[in-house]
């Protein structure tokens, strides 16, 4: 197992997929948060939200890069089975749960990255964005909280994205997927059935970085839930991978 | 030296939906043995050695090297060389870099890139990206990836397409040395003069076995590969079978 993780990190290491991943979701994050500045200084003025709501708000953006975490997830898998490079990696391996284990090991440490990336950005960003408009960054308990729900989040939702590529494998649908389901599919059962959608995958996810704009269970049982739904999804590629023809 | 297949097929069958690629194939491979698989297109040779690899599951029967499922393999690179169309590249990574990723995932060390490197030919443009390298460039770094773990079986399949007339030299020439070795090596191809001065044994496959035997026994009348080939597919009356082989439409050979 370790000789399979030491080939796939070296893998992750290679190429400009996890660097390019990274510098577009900090630039992401950016706009958004110096755009959402903006508006919660009006708010601020207008008396709408006290300052530690406001600095929550800010931080709490760095969450997009749990997408780009999870899409890095997806490429580190199907981009195997787009090249071809899936059937010398499975026939190298001890066993195929080998590769299933050590690419969402190696995801995990990604998703890290995104996490610090996007927690890192929403204090630095919020820091910056609010204090151009002479309002002040708010680090109270609460901040920090989301601090580390932002990087939970990221480092979960990268092997989240390694069993989505398993199962769905084609590169291009298993991307369009996954932005699918994140943006449009969960956001839709979020607003018509919130009682329900607070215990898929994105719901799971919202309680991590304590979402205070949906209806999300405590930040303990979100990740005890996001962990199953993990638990889950391991077991469906697990058995796929070993089911499934590679051709 | 033991004298057990290292390859079997047994009755393999595959079927993809409606498609049956491979039907009843049965025979055997054994060591020390150069073994060519050859067959028209849509034979289903890559799909046999498909089968062979676990890559794909067979319908019905089975396939197995050195008396197991290749899943059973506990050090699959130091037992099975694999080199073969659609076990493909990362164009992004360099010669070397691939190598190496394969060396860490079959733990093996890291001095075997260079050596397979130099063995193949290919160390010149080992740091290279790979989108730049020529097919016949690409079949010796495919080569050099199934040697890494110095095999006791190599799987070719067309090892030879790309590859320049010294190119072709050089893998008779390095094959030979392999069986003189005691290593054992099953490749398919469809360049039949080339097969004829380089394996000892033949299967002929056009879904099921049509013909599995030594080359001699095929060709000792004198004709070319090329004839009895055609023969074969033209006219599958005549399909014989010599040593080892199992399939329902391959009997003994009596030449």
């Amino acid at each position: 197992m370790r000789r399979q993780i030491s080939s796939e990190l070296l893998k992750a290491r290679s190429g400009w997929l996890l660097p390019a991943l990274l510098l577009t979701a900090t630039l992401m994050d950016v706009l958004s948060m110096l755009g959402t500045s903006g508006i919660v200084h009006d708010d601020l003025a207008a008396g709408q939200t006290t300052a530690a709501a406001a600095s929550h708000d800010i931080i709490r953006l760095g969450f997009a890069n749990l997408l780009f975490s999870a899409l890095f997830g997806v490429l580190m898998v199907t981009g195997e089975y787009r090249t071809g490079t899936i059937s010398r990696s499975l026939l190298i391996a001890r066993a195929r749960r080998d590769v299933l284990a050590a690419k969402a090991a190696v995801s995990l440490l990604a998703g890290f990255l995104f996490g610090v990336a996007g927690a890192g950005t929403g204090l630095l960003a919020g820091w910056i964005a609010l204090g151009a408009r002479g309002d002040s960054l708010v680090l109270d308990r609460e901040s920090w909280l989301i601090c580390v729900g932002l990087v939970l989040v990221s480092t979960l939702a990268a092997p989240w994205g390694t069993f989505l590529g398993w199962v769905i494998r084609a590169q291009v649908p298993a991307v369009i997927a996954t932005l699918v389901w994140t943006l449009v599919v969960e956001s839709a059962l979020n607003a018509w059935i919130p009682g329900f959608a607070r215990f898929l995958p994105g719901g799971a996810q919202a309680s991590i970085y304590r979402d205070t704009t949906v209806d999300v269970l405590s930040m303990p049982w979100g990740l005890l839930l996001f962990c199953g739904w993990l638990a889950v999804a391991a077991a469906v590629s697990e058995r796929l991978l070993r089911r499934r023809d590679v051709t | 030296m033991t004298t057990a297949p290292v390859v079997r097929f047994d009755r393999f069958t595959k079927s993809f939906g409606d498609t049956l690629a491979v039907e009843d194939l049965s025979f055997e491979v054994l060591p020390g043995r150069i073994v060519g698989l050859v067959g028209p297109n849509g034979a289903g040779k890559s799909t046999s050695l498909r089968g062979l690899l676990g890559l794909i599951r067979p319908t019905s029967g089975s396939a197995s090297v050195f008396g197991a499922h290749y899943s059973a393999l506990t050090d699959p690179a130091r037992r099975v060389g694999v080199s073969m169309d659609g076990v493909g590249i990362n164009p992004a990574h360099s010669g070397r870099r691939h190598l190496t990723v394969c060396a860490r995932a079959a733990g093996l060390p890291e001095r075997r890139v260079a050596e397979v490197l130099e063995l193949t030919g290919v160390a010149h443009a080992a740091d290279r990206r790979l989108r730049g390298w020529s097919t016949g460039m690409r079949q010796r770094l495919g080569l050099a990836t199934a040697l890494l773990g110095d095999p006791d079986l190599l799987v070719l399949d067309e090892p030879t397409n790309g590859l320049d007339p010294e190119g072709v030299r050089w893998l008779r020439i390095f094959l030979r040395g392999q069986a003189a070795d005691g290593r054992t090596v099953l490749l398919s191809s469809h360049m039949l003069a080339e097969l004829e001065n380089t394996v000892d044994d033949i299967v002929v496959i056009n879904r099921g076995a049509l013909f599995v035997g030594e080359l001699d026994s095929l060709t000792g009348d004198g004709s070319r590969l090329e004839e009895r080939f055609f023969d074969l597919l033209t006219k599958p009356a005549l399909a014989g079978a010599g040593a080892r082989g199992e399939g329902r439409d391959a009997q003994t050979d009596q030449q």
